[in-house]
Parts: structure tokens; C-alpha cells; sequence
């Protein structure tokens, strides 16, 4: 049997596509294959003859299948390249992942939640359905203070309200912890007014509320934790201002309000006043004051001993400002094209 | 309120105030400024006008011609107002006039008639919002004067003041918070005191009043209320009504004691101040006939009632312009009754809000006496006599503030001298000495407010600036750190709903009564509000399924399918007068065109895997819920929840098309049960599996199957119920898997194990192998 290793190589390297390569390997080094046969007959020869002949064979078998993967490796690297001729969108849009939507208010108080607990805070929370005591009293707002007329109460019938405020809590907790001071709580929830509602205000809505009492609490704690919390809300560049303001549980009380998000606090934009806050560069944010003497004595921590602050605002509101939402019902309406949006 | 920046400065000595900085200073007292309403200096060219006669415009049906003289000149105006009259005092702007808006006068021709100027309404002057008529000044405003003498630039400002204090609802008190943040200098308010002489009987005994002063006082109403005067009630949004009533109602705003004169000629003495007895009825000023009930606080003549005290006077003692001598009254009331009898009849005026926040007995001589110095000048009063009850002086009190406690609570230091300035910039005057004590001897009478050391901090710390407070982080000690599992599970839970793609909702927690019966339950067994906002909102929702479906009914254009969850506390009524339950949970609702229950049950399987929880479901009948779809979710003995695919009755309201699932459960046993997963480390060697389909009786669950199968690995593959299987059985395949901890297993062995699984089944259920 004669083989040609001219015509073999020439065939080999002229192989388009790795498939006919594998089919020229079967066909020369198959089990029936053309040099196999050659390398097969070579045991028939005589002793002196075999010796040159199988060497020959042997040979070219190694020179066949040495240019068999060169050529294989060449064709393989080609058909890879060639496999990435087909155009692919890089930019198109991903095959869609079905993740939920978190509420945007949600999203607040936990970036809020997480603030207060990197300052040492725990949660706090309390019944939505209050006794008058804990909702007024026992913050110093008796039956016929005028400041009852501050927060339009829902009454139930039998007794009990739907809290106005989340301010119940602290005083829940102080009773509960007035032996196991110092206390640092951030208290989230929702609370109920009856009210009209309107693009800034819902009747059901969440106040998160914040209380330490220990030895030498200052304003200047308060209004250095104040600075703190907005700045991890609203963004490095936030300062705050107090102002001062009347809530019958805290002397002195205070009005917090923080810098614009849009207006950066100049009150400007190119075109005229800012709309956020409307030409004043600051946004009223919250109540805050130092925990009123009596309001500690009433659960029996010593206001010689303890100070403390409180303060209280409204994650819609945040959230209405870092989100841009101009109309704070939208939050509790279930509407999902507003809510796909987060 | 609202109050005028012009008012504000009359009391504040040669001030250079800009409104700007009127308005910050507020702001800094702690006044909450809602709305500033600021006027520019009028046209010089606007002058005062008098309407001579009015005539039809020939050619147009709307306007008149009017003739307007100014002094000796005359002119002639195209005019559209309706209350254009011959007689009316006006503003009229001649030509060249350019008003605030811009817009310049001119001679023109309207339909053939020459307008040689304009007759303006406040709205195009730019001092008000009324543009449905003309200006009408005063009968005292003479012709020729310019417009901005009447009306200076100004700026009404709206305000919020704080409920703890009476003395800010007033022009004075405005005044003296003003000069406090500034440095300017207070006016004294000091009329000539009114001379008190004896009863006489003119008041009955006993008064339920804290203090009541009545004066009888002949006036002359020769002339109406002065220009200034009406332009001064104008911008507190006060109507000019005749010189009387004008000037008890500048008092009300401008020193916060509420008048009332009474036409001294329709009173029989003696006055009282007493509760209204049954069936009595008064007829007040604004003509609404009032049944008056018994705790109503009310002043009466010999004959009946004729005010209701502190809110407003009655019709048939009323000041007309021909009274010639009133009953002037001064007087504080308890203000939780005036805020009570207020709000029985639904009549909150300008006078019950001040009573609301109490004022002081000291009040009535202060706003007596002014009252009577402006009438003389007004309507030319005398004073006949006046009356006094007195009151019951409150004992004097001393606030003593260490500096000490100041440092502490303000978290920076006050130098005495610093406290001492800030305290007397509000009138409050501290003793010298002690220097490491703030006393402050006597608390001024229209401070009463001021009761602890806590409170001068705050006196001090508003003159000083909550600028100059110090920003600081509070040290902390803690006795102990909590790790919070409740926020990190109820996270985790979120995640995994999160993961499966549902929108996290909040719903309002009042429902109707509607809402609870179309889901059978009674309206009766939930907490319900006395004073709802509307029906809708009229019950505290027991569960969360009424608010998830009216949010699928919100929703139904959304998309075909649609999963959502809320996390909130639920109320359960318990006996009367007992706190409410108020559980946490957690509710879910899947939408889908088929197979909502089996997507539902995946998400279940999900959160309590995760949680480690082993929660049971145990088939329960639950009408809302389809037959045969609904089972309790038990953890342990306790129910703690409901799962189940909603019955097409459910929905039918809401008209949305496919299967809803809906889950809801109980998030604080869960939390409590929640556990870690144990580590059992891997398998070394591979693991065979078997899938075996059997055929079992259709109702076999596989929590059954699961009990008798729970000692080898065996999970779930796939079920099917269909007609191809004999009556009442359904096909389940199971995967088997079997792993050694030394080798792998052999085939031998595994047929082995499916052998006896198969036993098992057979044994228990009567199952056959599916061939």
C-alpha cells in the first residue's frame, strides 16, 4: 500500500472546518485507516525490511498527527473567533429579572433604623391604640390644653384613640427602663389625625421618634445628632438649624430644618425661587426639644439627675423630598405604576 | 393671625425694620410665618376721589359713566364696578398712574366715551386680593390725598403662634418678641388707667367670670373710624363697621383683649355672668338663633341672655350707628369653658381663640383703658363710670436657674451677664447678685407660661440664637448591646418577597363597614371610630384581606399578574374599655392566570425555610376561600395563619380576571420560632436517585406521605389528577436519593430502597407502582 504525504499534508492543511478534519484523521489514522493500514502491513515484512519500514511509518504517523492538531488547533481558534461574527447587542436590555418593589417609605426607615443603630439606638415601638394618658397626659397636654387642638384626634368609640403622635412610646419605655437608664431609642410607627388630606398631608401616616435620657444630655447633643441623622439622609453637605418652636413635653422645643436638597440652601435656581422650598433654602423637617423636667418626674426619673432629648419627624416627608414625590397620598394609595418606580 | 409689619413697627421706637427682617425675627421668637402678603408703594398719581354722579354708558350695558371731582377738578371715568355710587370715596388713578402689575394709565375711548383715568379695586393696587368692586375708602379720606398715605407699603403676615402663649395673639406682644431678637426698643403701651368706682348693683353677684370690667361710656358717633384705623383693621383682615365696634376690635388685635360693647340703651341691668338655664335662646350678632344649653357660659340682663361669653354679642343688644351710650366689657372667662361653648355651637371667632389660651385677670384694665383712649379720639367718649370686679392676685414666684443647670441642659456656657440682657430684651427682669444664679424675682404678668428654671433656658437660649448651640454626638455607655432579631427577621422576610418579585404595599388601617361584611365578617366584633373622616374609613380593619382587595381592584389595569405583601399591626376588640389586641402580620396576595396557590405555597416554602421554621398546614373551610383550597397555617398547636385561593364570590366586586392566592399570618410566633440552620456537612460520595411514580388515593397529602416516608430522603417531583387514572386516585412521582457515607451505592441497593418506600406506601395508602 503506497501513501502520498504530500497529498495527506495538503490535505490536511486544506481542511475548511474542524469536522472535516476529524473526518481526515478517521480516514488516516482511523482503525481502518489509511497509514494505520500502511503501520499494520509493516509487521508483515521480513526482519531487516521491518525495522527501516516501521521506523518510516512510524514517521510519518507522528508528521500526520503532529499536522493534524496544528491545523486542528488553528481551525478551532478560527471557528471561536468566527462563532462571535453573529452581532450581539451588548446595550439591549437583560433577560428580565422579576424583583420586587420596596415601598419607598420602608426603604427610609430602614436607612433611618440603620443610622440610629450605628449611634448605639435601640428600637422602640408601642400600641397604635393609646389611652389618653399615654397619648396626652402623661405629656403634659391635659383634657383642655389648648395644644389638644394642635393634633385633630380620631376617638374610638369605648374608650382608646388611634395615637396622633408616636410620643406615647417614650414614655412607655422610660417607665419600663427608669432603673436601667441610660436610654436611647428610636421608636417608628403610624400614627392617625383627623384631618383633611392634601398633596402634604395624609391622615394615616409614620413618625419615627427619637429619646435619650442620661447624665449631661444637652441641646448640643440633640442638635449634633440632628446634624448627624440628616446628613446620612439627605447627604454630607446638609446642615441644619433650630428654630424654636412649642411642644408642651420638651422646654426648650425646637423646629428642625435642614438645608435644601435642590436648592443646596440658596433658596435660588436658574429661572427663579426654588420649588422645594420655596425661596427659603431650607425645609422644615422635624420637632425636637430637651425631655420636659416634669415629663421625667411623671415617670420617676430624677430632672436633677438625667437630662434628655427628644425629637420626632415624618419618613413621608424624606421620602417625598429624596424621591422627589409631590403628592405624599401617593405613599398609601397601593397605586403600582407609583410603587414599580422604587 | 394676620398681622401687619406697619402695625408691628407703630410700637417698636424710630425703627429702621426692613419687613425682611421683621419677618426673620418672628420666625427666630418662634413664630411659625406661614404667608407673607407684601404691598408696593403705590402711584403717586392715585389720589383719593369722590364719585359725584353715576350714569348709564350710553353704548354698553356694564359700564357707567362716573364724574369724579378732586377738589375743584373734575374728571371723567369709564367705570365697570358694580358698587360704583354717587357720594363713595375712591381710589382713582390718573393718567400716567403705573400700577403694580405694570399696567400704565392712558387716556382712551370706550365705546365713544373718554375714561380720563381709572377707579381701582384693592386687588389692582396691589394692598389686596378683592378685584369684584372698587375700593371703598372711608367718608373720612379727603379728596386729593395720595392713595399711599392711607396705605403705606406693607406686608400682612400670616402667622402660627405657639399655644402656650396668649400674649403673641396680639399686635403688642408681636411687637415685644420683635424688639427682643432685634435690639429695637419697645414702645410703652401705657393708657391713662380707667377710674373703677362702686358697684352700684350693675353687676349681679355672683360673676362667673376670673375678672369682669364694664364701663358705661358716652359717645358721639359724629364721624366714621379714621382712615389709618381701617386701614390698620384692614390688613388683620378685620371689616370696618362703625366707630364703636372698629375700635373694640383694634384692641382684640392689637393688645389680645377681646371687648364686646353693648348698646347701654337696650340693657336692663343688672349684668350677670352665668351658665344658660333649659330653653333659654339668643340670637347673636352674625343672626343664627341659638338654643342655648345648660353649660354654656352666657352674659345676661334682667331680661335673658345677650352674649355668649367670650365668643360673641347678641342681635338685640347690638351698637348701632345710633347708639349714644355703651356698656363697654372687659373681661376674662375660664378658657376651657369659652372653648367649650365655642365649639358646642360651632363658633370659633377671634375672641374665643384668645380666651381658649387663658389670659390673665391683668389683661381687662390694660385693654379697658386703651379702649377708652381711642374712643375719645374717635368718638369723642366720656367716661360715666366703670365697674370692676378685681380678681384674685396670683401669688408672685420666683424661677431660680442656677447657670450650673443652664450649662448642662444647653451643653455650652452663659455668662451672667449674657442671661441677665437676654431675659430683660423680653421684659424680664433678673435679680443681680449671685453670679452663679439667674433669679428672676417676679415672672411678668403676661408671661405666666414661665414656670420652671427649664423655662428661662429657653427665654435665654431664643434671645441668644440656636446658632450659637454647639453640635455634639452624647457619649454613650450602654449597660448592654440587643441585638435587634425582630427588624433583621421581618428584613428577611421582606428579602424573600422581595426576591419573588412582589411590590411591598401600605395600606390605610381603616376600613368599611362594607368592606368587613362582604367578606362575612361583623361589623359589630371590630373597634370602631367616633368620629370617622368618612364611612369609608369608619372601622380598624382585623385583618389585612379588605385592604388587599380593594388594592386589587385599584390595580386590575396593571398587568396580568401581580404579587404584593404589607407588613402592620391588625386590631382586635376586646371586652369594652380594654386595650385592643393589635397583632403583626403579614399579608400576601397573588395574582396569576392559573396556579396562583401553587406560586403562594413557594413563597411560603421559601420564608419558612429560610427562617427554619416548621409551620404545618392543616385544610380548614373558610368561605371567603374556594373549596378544598383553604388550610390553616399551624406552628406547633396554634393557629398563626391563613392560606388559601380565593372563591371567585370574593372577587366578584372587583372584576379581575385569573386566580388570587392569599396568605396572612401571624409574624410574632414566627419570629420567636424562627431558628438557624444546622450544618450536616456534605456528602463525600455520590448519591443515586430513583424517581417512583405512584398511583394513591387522590385526597393522600403529602404532608402524609412525608410522615410515613421520614426516614429516608424523599422529595417531591410532581403530581397529577386526571381522568386517564382510576376514579378517586392521583399519580404522585417522588424522587429517592441515596447517598453512603463510604462508597457509592449500587444499583442493587437502590432498588432496594425503592422497594421498601414502595412498601410503605402501599401499606399506608394502598399505593401501585405506576406502570
Amino acid at each position: 500500500m503506497v501513501v502520498n504525504k504530500a497529498l495527506i499534508l495538503q490535505a490536511i492543511e486544506s481542511s475548511a472546518n474542524s469536522s472535516e478534519l476529524e473526518r481526515l484523521r478517521i480516514e488516516y489514522l482511523g482503525r481502518s485507516g489509511t497509514v494505520t493500514g500502511v503501520l499494520k502491513a509493516v509487521g508483515a515484512l521480513p526482519g531487516a525490511e521491518r525495522a527501516v519500514a516501521g521506523k518510516h511509518a512510524n514517521m510519518l504517523r507522528l508528521e500526520i498527527e503532529s499536522a493534524l492538531h496544528a491545523k486542528g488547533q488553528q481551525l478551532t481558534t478560527a471557528e471561536v473567533e468566527a462563532s462571535f461574527a453573529v452581532p450581539l447587542d451588548i446595550t439591549a436590555p437583560g433577560r428580565q429579572l422579576k424583583i420586587g418593589h420596596r415601598h419607598p417609605v420602608s426603604v427610609v426607615l430602614d436607612d433611618l433604623i440603620d443610622l440610629f443603630w450605628q449611634m448605639g439606638y435601640q428600637v422602640a415601638e408601642g400600641p397604635e391604640i393609646e389611652t389618653e394618658w399615654y397619648n396626652f397626659e402623661a405629656l403634659l397636654v391635659g383634657k383642655d390644653h389648648p395644644a389638644r387642638d394642635m393634633q385633630d384626634t380620631f376617638y374610638l368609640e369605648g374608650g382608646h384613640l388611634p395615637r396622633t403622635h408616636t410620643s406615647g412610646i417614650q414614655i412607655r419605655y422610660m417607665q419600663e427602663h427608669k432603673d436601667d437608664l441610660p436610654i436611647r431609642i428610636v421608636a417608628p410607627g403610624k400614627v392617625y389625625r383627623n384631618e383633611d388630606e392634601d398633596a402634604r398631608h395624609s391622615w394615616s401616616f409614620f413618625q419615627i421618634e427619637g429619646l435619650v435620657v442620661d447624665k449631661g444630655i444637652s441641646l448640643g447633643d440633640l442638635k449634633g445628632t440632628l446634624e448627624q441623622m440628616m446628613r446620612g439622609v439627605l447627604g454630607d453637605q446638609t446642615k441644619i438649624r433650630l428654630r424654636s418652636n412649642y411642644f408642651p413635653y420638651t422646654e426648650p422645643s425646637v423646629e428642625m430644618d435642614a438645608t435644601c436638597v435642590i436648592c443646596v440652601g440658596s433658596g435660588m435656581l436658574v429661572g427663579g425661587n426654588c420649588h422645594l422650598c420655596g425661596g427659603t433654602g431650607w425645609l422644615e423637617l422635624g420637632g425636637a426639644g430637651m425631655v420636659h423636667p416634669q415629663v421625667l418626674r411623671n415617670v420617676g426619673i430624677d430632672p436633677t439627675l438625667y437630662s434628655g432629648f427628644a425629637f420626632g419627624f415624618g419618613p413621608e416627608r424624606l421620602a417625598a423630598i429624596k424621591y422627589g414625590v409631590d403628592d405624599v397620598r401617593e405613599f398609601w394609595r397601593p397605586n403600582f405604576k407609583f410603587l414599580e418606580q422604587f | 393671625m394676620k398681622v401687619s409689619s406697619n402695625w408691628i413697627k407703630k410700637w417698636l421706637r424710630r425703627t429702621m425694620l426692613t419687613d425682611a427682617s421683621i419677618i426673620q425675627a418672628l420666625e427666630r421668637a418662634g413664630i411659625e410665618v406661614e404667608q407673607v402678603v407684601s404691598s408696593k408703594q403705590i402711584d403717586e398719581r392715585v389720589i383719593v376721589g369722590l364719585v359725584k354722579k353715576v350714569v348709564q354708558h350710553p353704548g354698553a350695558d356694564r359700564l357707567k359713566l362716573v364724574d369724579v371731582s378732586v377738589g375743584e377738578l373734575k374728571y371723567k371715568v369709564v367705570c365697570g364696578a358694580n358698587n360704583v355710587r354717587e357720594g363713595l370715596k375712591v381710589a382713582f388713578a390718573q393718567i400716567g398712574t403705573i400700577l403694580p402689575a405694570g399696567d400704565i394709565i392712558q387716556k382712551v375711548t370706550l365705546r365713544g366715551e373718554t375714561s380720563e383715568g381709572m377707579l381701582c379695586s384693592d386687588y389692582e393696587l396691589g394692598i389686596g386680593s378683592d378685584h369684584n368692586g372698587l375700593l371703598e375708602l372711608p367718608e373720612d379720606a379727603v379728596p386729593g390725598t395720595l392713595l399711599n398715605e392711607i396705605y403705606p407699603p406693607d406686608s400682612v403676615i400670616d402667622i402660627k403662634t405657639p399655644a402656650n402663649r396668649w400674649d403673641v395673639q396680639s399686635v403688642y406682644g408681636l411687637a415685644r418678641e420683635v424688639a427682643a431678637m432685634t435690639g429695637e426698643t419697645l414702645v410703652p403701651l401705657s393708657p391713662p388707667p380707667v377710674k373703677i368706682s362702686a358697684q352700684d348693683g350693675v353687676l349681679a353677684e355672683p360673676l362667673e367670670a376670673v375678672r369682669y370690667s364694664l364701663a358705661r361710656i358716652r359717645v358721639h358717633q359724629a364721624a366714621p373710624s379714621p382712615c389709618t384705623l381701617v386701614a390698620q383693621l384692614r390688613s388683620a383682615g378685620v371689616r370696618s363697621i362703625g366707630p364703636i365696634v372698629d375700635v373694640t376690635n383694634y384692641v382684640l388685635q392689637e393688645v389680645g383683649q377681646p371687648l364686646h360693647a353693648f348698646d347701654a340703651a337696650k340693657v336692663s341691668l343688672p349684668i350677670s355672668v352665668r351658665r344658660a338655664t333649659k330653653g333659654e335662646v339668643l340670637v347673636t350678632l352674625d343672626g343664627v338663633k341659638r338654643h342655648l344649653h345648660e353649660v354654656d357660659l352666657i352674659i345676661a340682663d334682667a331680661r335673658g341672655p345677650i352674649a355668649l361669653a367670650g365668643i360673641m354679642g347678641g342681635k338685640s343688644t347690638e351698637v348701632t350707628a345710633n347708639t349714644t351710650e355703651i356698656l363697654l366689657e372687659s373681661a376674662v372667662f375660664d378658657g376651657a369653658v369659652v372653648r367649650k361653648t365655642a365649639q358646642r355651637h360651632g363658633l370659633r371667632t377671634e375672641a374665643s381663640s384668645r380666651y381658649e389660651r387663658g389670659l390673665p385677670s391683668e389683661l381687662t384694665s390694660l385693654g379697658l383703658a386703651r379702649a377708652l383712649e381711642l374712643l375719645q379720639k374717635t368718638a369723642d367718649a366720656e367716661l360715666v363710670k366703670a365697674y370692676d370686679t378685681g380678681y384674685n392676685m396670683k401669688k408672685p414666684y420666683d424661677i431660680a436657674l442656677p447657670l450650673s443647670v443652664a450649662k448642662n441642659i444647653l451643653g455650652f456656657r452663659i455668662l451672667h451677664k449674657e442671661a441677665v440682657t437676654a431675659l430683660a430684651k423680653l421684659g424680664i427682669e433678673a435679680r443681680d447678685g449671685n453670679s452663679n444664679m439667674i433669679t428672676v424675682a417676679a415672672v411678668p404678668w403676661w408671661r405666666s407660661d414661665l414656670k420652671e428654671p427649664q423655662d428661662l433656658i429657653e427665654e435665654i437660649v431664643r434671645v441668644i440664637g440656636y446658632d450659637k448651640v454647639p453640635s455634639t454626638i452624647p457619649l454613650w455607655r450602654p449597660r448592654k448591646i440587643q441585638f435587634d432579631r425582630v427588624r433583621s427577621i421581618r428584613r428577611r422576610i421582606r428579602d424573600v418577597l422581595w426576591a419573588a418579585g412582589a411590590f411591598e404595599v401600605m395600606t390605610y388601617s381603616f376600613v368599611s363597614a362594607e368592606q368587613l361584611e362582604a367578606l362575612g365578617l361583623n361589623r359589630n366584633s371590630h373597634l370602631k371610630l367616633k368620629n370617622p373622616l368618612s364611612s369609608e374609613q369608619a372601622y380598624l380593619r382585623s385583618n389585612l384581606l379588605p385592604s388587599h382587595l380593594s388594592t386589587l381592584g385599584r390595580n386590575r389595569m396593571y398587568a396580568k399578574g401581580m404579587r404584593f405583601y404589607e407588613i402592620s399591626q391588625v386590631f382586635l376588640k376586646q371586652a369594652d374599655g380594654d386595650q385592643p389586641d393589635e397583632p403583626l402580620r403579614l399579608g400576601v396576595t397573588l395574582l396569576e392566570p392559573a396556579g396562583a396557590y401553587s406560586s403562594l405555597k413557594g413563597i411560603w416554602d421559601a420564608i419558612i425555610a429560610d427562617l427554619n421554621v416548621d409551620v404545618a398546614i392543616c385544610s380548614a373551610v373558610s368561605p371567603p376561600y374556594a373549596p378544598g383550597r383553604v388550610g390553616e397555617l399551624r406552628l406547633g398547636d396554634v393557629q398563626i395563619g391563613i392560606i388559601g385561593q380565593l372563591h371567585p364570590n370574593t372577587l366578584a366586586s372587583i372584576k379581575v380576571e385569573g386566580e388570587v392566592a392569599y396568605l396572612e399570618v401571624d409574624l410574632s410566633p414566627i419570629i420567636k420560632a424562627a431558628g438557624v440552620q444546622t450544618y450536616r456537612g456534605m456528602d463525600m460520595f455520590p448519591a443515586t436517585y430513583r424517581d417512583v411514580t405512584v398511583v394513591l388515593p387522590a385526597l393522600t397529602t403529602w404532608t402524609q406521605v412525608r410522615a410515613v416516608t421520614a426516614q429516608w430522603d424523599v422529595t417531591f417531583v410532581t403530581d397529577y389528577y386526571s381522568r386517564d387514572l382510576p376514579e378517586g386516585m392521583k399519580s404522585l412521582t417522588i424522587r429517592l436519593k441515596l447517598v453512603l457515607p463510604d462508597r457509592t451505592p449500587t444499583e442493587a441497593e437502590a432498588a432496594e430502597l425503592e422497594v421498601a418506600v414502595m412498601a410503605q406506601l402501599s401499606s399506608k395508602f394502598g399505593a401501585k407502582l405506576r406502570s
